[in-house]
């Protein structure tokens, strides 16, 4: 992540826009992402003093610094620092402190009244703690950020990869300052809610004519004041959107000169580091699934289902099965949860009001087949196929 | 069923409650199809509950009362005594204003002493963050836990900063009974007011010494916190306790090699600054900050100035000076500060002296001190950063190496951490680069703005 004072960005208008570096830039760019990669390949085992004054000497007058240090501040996070030695630092300090007292005052300059004592404490420190006479120096204060030392640099960036990411920075380090994210989008639902879901967004849904919906991003206590305290969510959820396919984002980014749009989609060119997140919930669906798609079958198995649209809030039923005489049917599976999730899906299955609706329940739940409006079948270890074929042929239409 | 109550991110949410029936205070919250309101309005969503005589299911506090007792009874000051009682009278929410050096700080812990419930106390910076920390594992002798400055570490009593309390209250929001603001002031500004708004804390308590703001957002303070329940100015308390001490200005000359690279620096910046007219304050220098970053003349002047600055501040005949102080001072009680970190390492490795930074974690820092106060360790040197956060009434004897002439009230305020405890008086040194007139005066002006 970067910090805010390396974020660069445009306000035309009414809109702002990272300055990402262009293709136009990318040769040069690439060389200074090759010479930070050596650089910090180079380091390791050396501290992170080293590190710094050498990335300080490279960067040396240069005007593009914010670039420069962008792009180090990005291999910075994924490099890991310790100190030289596995001791108790500030134990070693009040050892050495106290002895020191007995002489002072410690005196650089031995003179007729002044004897130094400084070296002949830190050589006795050495040897009460089994460490090199000649390193006590620094080893004093081994443990601060400055002298911990470079322990592994691992990281996957080639120079094309950096850059890559440093763009995805910029757009992120804009939503900081979110406090509303607006999305449009017709594809690839699961993807995205699954991503706000994991950062604990909230959301406002209108279903949009003839296709797609639009999601309203925000917080609980946005409903309140307009916050930016969700802006580091968003930029953390920025690269799960990524994932998905036809989108429009439109954030409002609050700068010094008011409120400004930061506008993206599909097409911008950004690339996820997310890998996408499990497609399954449980290993209940993950087994379901797999058993049915075994059989070439005339009901076709969707994980990317249906989006029911409950008025503000949505539902998406686990699976959506579709038949080669165009009949649908859905499929949602209740299993373990909390009973205050239970008194909420029952609800969501109630206001649905969906006639083709299967309901698969853990028979270990304390429900019955009342407590829902549908059909339900019960299972225990897993859902049987026979079950939900039986089903599908009853309700699907 | 009965209606619950809960906490949810810094927003209390009621369940069981008919979307028709508005209950007061809360909003409908189509998103989660539940009746939601900021946290802040706690104490009077159960108020309004009672007065209905609605029984509510609270599951949305988590804060707890707690043994506390003070270790130490320290004897209030009368100004102390009556703004306790004023704050309690006001259903223990409000603000106290009283000038620095006035023991605010005591008002606080009188007030956690009263109540013995979970407190989170918030200051502005990790240096007085760190400063209650010690104040408050002294005063109960209770593990106090820390939320910045590297540590995510929550305990009934708590320490943070405003930038840390800010991030993470909608997760701890629930978990405090009582709030403190330490220089309160700080609190109106957007961000830093979700604070008290996302907490459900019935008890507030804010400490100023300078209340109003020039843009009149305190105004904002009496719905966030309280209203002003003791003011008191600086003159109503002058030569109450604040201490007596003399100041000696040392001046020290550049080393021969140190007096080359300054004056090839000074040359280069000097004709950067002077072609360009630019002023160390207004639109012209924010100009210079700005074009540093693209234009390559100004770049170089920029680094220029960075190098003088080194130079000023760790001149090695101040070193050498220091030593000499040192020297003189061997069995006293002593405390450098200097400018920068670096030359605080350096003096502590060359002199074996016990260091404080604000990079030094919590938990040693509270160990050094206690061993200064104690007498364990008679020598400290530490950042001049730190100067409002430490109070240290054993010291009689600070040196500072700054960079050149610091503005007399800055020096004043230094003065006051040594608070007179025996009949010596305190005695305050400050080490100078020499022969550097022009920056000086610079340097000086700048500082003077920073202090008014």
């Amino acid at each position: 992540m970067l910090t805010s004072d390396l974020i660069r960005y445009r306000i035309v208008g009414e809109r702002i826009f990272p300055r990402y570096i262009t293709r136009r830039q990318a040769q040069t760019y690439l060389r200074v992402c090759h010479q930070l990669l050596n650089l910090f390949e180079s380091h390791q085992g050396k501290t992170q003093r080293e590190l710094f004054s050498s990335l300080e000497h490279l960067e040396g007058e240069r005007t593009d610094f914010k670039i420069f240090r962008g792009l180090a501040k990005i291999l910075l996070g994924d490099s890991e620092f310790y100190p030289a030695k596995d001791i108790d630092y500030s134990h070693l300090r009040h050892w050495v402190f106290s002895r020191a007292q007995k002489y002072y005052p410690i005196v650089s300059k031995p003179d007729l009244l002044h004897q130094s004592h400084r070296d002949q404490i830190l050589f006795e420190a050495a040897k009460e703690f089994d460490l090199p006479a000649d390193q006590m120096d620094t080893l004093l204060y081994g443990d601060l950020p400055d002298n911990q030392i470079l322990t592994s640099f691992r990281t996957n960036y080639s120079a094309e990869s950096l850059l890559r990411r440093y763009n995805l920075a910029l757009a992120q380090g804009l939503l900081y300052r979110a406090f509303r994210m607006k999305i449009v989008i017709k594809d690839s639902y699961r993807v995205v809610f699954q991503y706000l879901k994991l950062f604990r967004l909230m959301h406002w849904i209108r279903r949009l004519e003839p296709q797609g919906i639009e999601i309203m991003v925000d917080g609980p206590a946005s409903l309140f004041r307009n916050t930016q305290r969700y802006g580091i969510r968003m930029a953390d959820f920025l690269p799960g959107l990524l994932l998905a396919k036809d989108w429009k984002m439109t954030a409002d980014i609050v700068t010094p000169q008011g409120i400004k749009q930061f506008i993206l989609d599909s097409n911008c060119g950004l690339t996820s580091h997310y890998s996408r997140l499990p497609l399954f919930d449980s290993s209940v669906e993950a087994n379901f699934f797999r058993k049915f798609t075994r059989k070439d079958r005339k009901w076709k198995i969707d994980r990317e289902g249906e989006i029911i649209d409950l008025n503000s809030t949505i539902f998406i039923p686990d699976f959506t099965f579709r038949h080669s005489d165009g009949r649908t049917a859905l499929l949602e599976i209740v299993g373990f949860w909390t009973p205050e999730y239970l008194q909420k899906k029952i609800e969501k299955i109630e206001r649905a009001k969906l006639k083709n609706l299967i309901i698969a329940v853990n028979s270990q739940l304390n429900c019955s087949r009342e407590d829902f409006r549908g059909e339900v079948i019960f299972y225990r270890n897993g859902i049987k196929i026979s079950d939900v074929l039986e089903k599908l042929e009853e309700v699907g239409c | 069923m009965v209606p619950i109550l809960r906490f949810h991110e810094g927003t209390l949410v009621l369940e069981n409650w008919d979307r028709q029936a508005k209950p007061p205070y809360f909003e409908w919250d189509p998103r989660t199809r539940m009746w939601r309101t900021l946290a802040i309005y706690y104490s009077r969503v159960l108020k309004a509950f009672e007065k209905k005589n609605i029984r509510l299911r609270d599951e949305a506090q988590a804060f707890t009362s707690l043994a506390l007792r003070m270790k130490f009874a320290f004897a209030l000051y009368p100004h102390q005594k009556e703004a306790l009682d004023s704050w309690q009278k006001s259903a223990c929410c409000g603000t106290v204003v009283l000038p620095t050096g006035s023991g605010k700080s005591l008002v606080a812990l009188y007030a956690m002493d009263s109540l013995k419930v979970s407190t989170l106390i918030v200051s502005p910076t990790l240096d007085l963050m760190n400063q209650w920390y010690d104040r408050i594992s002294d005063a109960f002798g209770k593990e106090v836990g820390v939320l910045g400055g590297g540590y995510h570490e929550i305990r009934p009593l708590t320490v943070t900063t405003y930038d840390s309390a800010y991030r993470h209250i909608d997760r701890y929001g629930n978990r405090f009974g009582l709030l403190i603001f330490d220089e309160i002031h700080h609190l109106p500004a957007p961000n830093y007011s979700q604070i008290p708004e996302l907490s459900l804390a019935p008890y507030r308590l804010g400490l100023t010494a300078t209340y109003r703001r020039a843009d009149a957002q305190h105004l904002k303070l009496t719905h966030l916190i309280g209203p002003v329940v003791f003011e008191r100015k600086i003159k109503e308390l002058a030569g109450e306790h604040l201490s007596e001490y003399e100041i000696h200005r040392v001046s020290v000359s550049m080393t021969p090699q140190e007096k080359v690279e300054y004056d090839s620096l000074h040359k280069s910046y000097e004709k950067y600054v002077r072609e360009r007219g630019i002023k160390f304050y207004g639109r012209k220098w924010e100009t210079f900050i700005k074009e540093s970053t693209y234009v390559p003349p100004a770049r170089q002047a920029m680094l220029a100035r960075k190098g003088l600055r080194q130079i000023l501040f760790n001149a090695e005949k101040k070193l050498e000076a220091l030593e000499s102080l040192l020297k003189q001072h061997s069995q006293d009680r002593v405390i450098v500060f200097t400018e920068d970190n670096d030359l605080v390492y350096t003096i502590s490795r060359r002199y074996l002296i016990p260091a404080l930074t604000h990079q030094t974690n919590t938990v040693e820092r509270k160990a050094i001190l206690d061993r200064f106060r104690r007498g364990e360790y008679r020598f400290l040197v530490t950042s001049k950063v730190l100067n409002e956060g430490v109070d240290i009434p054993e010291a009689n004897v600070a040196i500072i190496l700054g960079g050149s002439a610091s503005p007399t009230e800055h020096l004043q305020r230094l003065g006051r951490i040594l608070r007179k405890k025996s009949q010596k008086r305190a005695i305050l040194y400050e080490i100078i680069t020499g022969g550097t007139q022009e920056t000086n005066i610079s340097y000086r002006r700048r500082a003077s703005d920073a202090y008014q």
